[in-house]
């Protein structure tokens, strides 16, 4: 080959291997940081303790964060078994979040899926689910069982008070957060 | 067969721009899931886990973002002509919003954070806004007080608006929204 054909095919090589690597780098980066939200929470609580937000202050904080919602969190670590998720809802505009460990939603729904005045899910690895399923255990009627691929993440709760009135009941909401671990 | 100088040139090739590119990506942010409608423009954060670039910058920031089943996040840096947005302007956001059970606009600095004013007002919302007998409300930013619905802006400093829409069948349908769609933003006057 020519000395020019060399430098050519050595060139688009470099650069294909520099897409794989800058692909690699990218799909890798957030599994490499310990800045995630949920790695925040896990940092300064406990698990499954429920965490309410401050719009201006505070170890998480929403870029773009409103100042008519309220929000909460809890941490949940599937490993030792499933969690049982709950939280009160009422009038005012609510929803309920799933975020992986290293960020990115998993499952998101607004309160129209309440039942009964409340939200209720059971967070359970893909192995747990079928160990219940095989012990032909139902899950009791409203509630939800979710399986998640991913042992680790963040339920994130949120209250849309659009009058000032209504932001205690809107902490009252989400501070009415629960999640228990089995 | 490569002689080592090849292998070598190759792997340095690769890593250079690999990890050059990477850099450039993180630190402009580029975030090639991002949406543009009109002068709004939604983050790829909107797609959970589906766009790798918006991901990493969630994973970086602590960011909680809105899944689509909560609602839709859009934000405005430039006026509907393409004017980055400033407190020495007068401005109307005029437009009507797509269905949803509520939404929220707010302002804020460059760095996202609420700008505070002598008013206390950070939000005009689907509750509290003014509607005129007949077609869609105006909402005038400025750093003057102005009548009707009016969200304070920082005097001569560059700012961004934040429009949420909760529980809102558009969040999953995003990139087939047409540019006027969302409320336009005209810039009225300039100190």
């Amino acid at each position: 080959m020519t000395g020019r054909r060399h430098i050519i095919l050595t060139l688009a090589t470099g650069l294909v291997l520099g897409a794989l690597v800058h692909v690699v780098a990218i799909l890798a980066m957030p599994r490499l940081g310990s800045s995630s939200a949920y790695q925040r929470i896990v940092a300064t609580s406990p698990l499954a303790a429920t965490v309410l937000f401050d719009t201006e202050d505070g170890a998480v904080r929403p870029r773009f964060a409103d100042p008519t919602v309220e929000m909460s969190a809890c941490a949940f670590d599937l490993s030792r078994g499933p969690y049982k998720i709950s939280v009160v809802t009422r009038d005012l505009v609510q929803s309920l979040a799933i975020h992986g460990e290293f960020g990115g939603v998993v499952y998101a729904l607004s309160d129209r899926s309440a039942a009964r005045g409340g939200i209720a899910l059971t967070l359970m690895t893909q192995r747990q689910l079928e160990a219940a399923q095989a012990r032909e255990e139902e899950a009791p009627a409203g509630e939800l069982r979710v399986p998640l691929a991913r042992p680790r993440g963040l339920i994130v709760v949120r209250a849309h008070a659009p009058f000032v009135s209504q932001r205690e009941e809107a902490r009252a909401l989400v501070s009415s957060l629960s999640c228990q671990p089995q | 067969m490569r002689s080592p100088i090849q292998i070598v040139a190759v792997l340095a090739i690769g890593a250079v721009t690999g990890l050059g590119a990477t850099y450039w990506s993180v630190s402009s942010g580029w975030q090639p899931g991002v949406v543009q409608v009109g002068p709004w423009a939604a983050p790829g954060t909107r797609l959970g886990g589906a766009d790798p670039y918006a991901l990493a910058l969630v994973a970086r920031t602590g960011d909680v973002p809105l899944g689509a089943g909560e609602g839709i996040l859009f934000v405005a840096v430039a006026d509907s002509s393409g004017r980055p947005l400033s407190g020495a302007c007068t401005y109307a956001v005029t437009g009507s919003i797509p269905a949803g059970r509520a939404w929220t606009l707010t302002l804020s600095d460059r760095e996202h954070r609420l700008v505070p004013n002598p008013s206390n007002r950070h939000a005009v919302t689907s509750a509290n806004v003014l509607r005129p007998v007949s077609g869609p409300a105006t909402i005038a930013v400025a750093s003057d007080p102005q009548p009707g619905n009016w969200l304070p802006a920082p005097a001569d400093a560059p700012f961004e608006l934040a429009l949420r829409i909760y529980d809102t069948p558009i969040a999953n349908a995003v990139s087939s929204l047409r540019p006027d769609a969302l409320p336009a933003i005209r810039r009225l006057a300039c100190r």
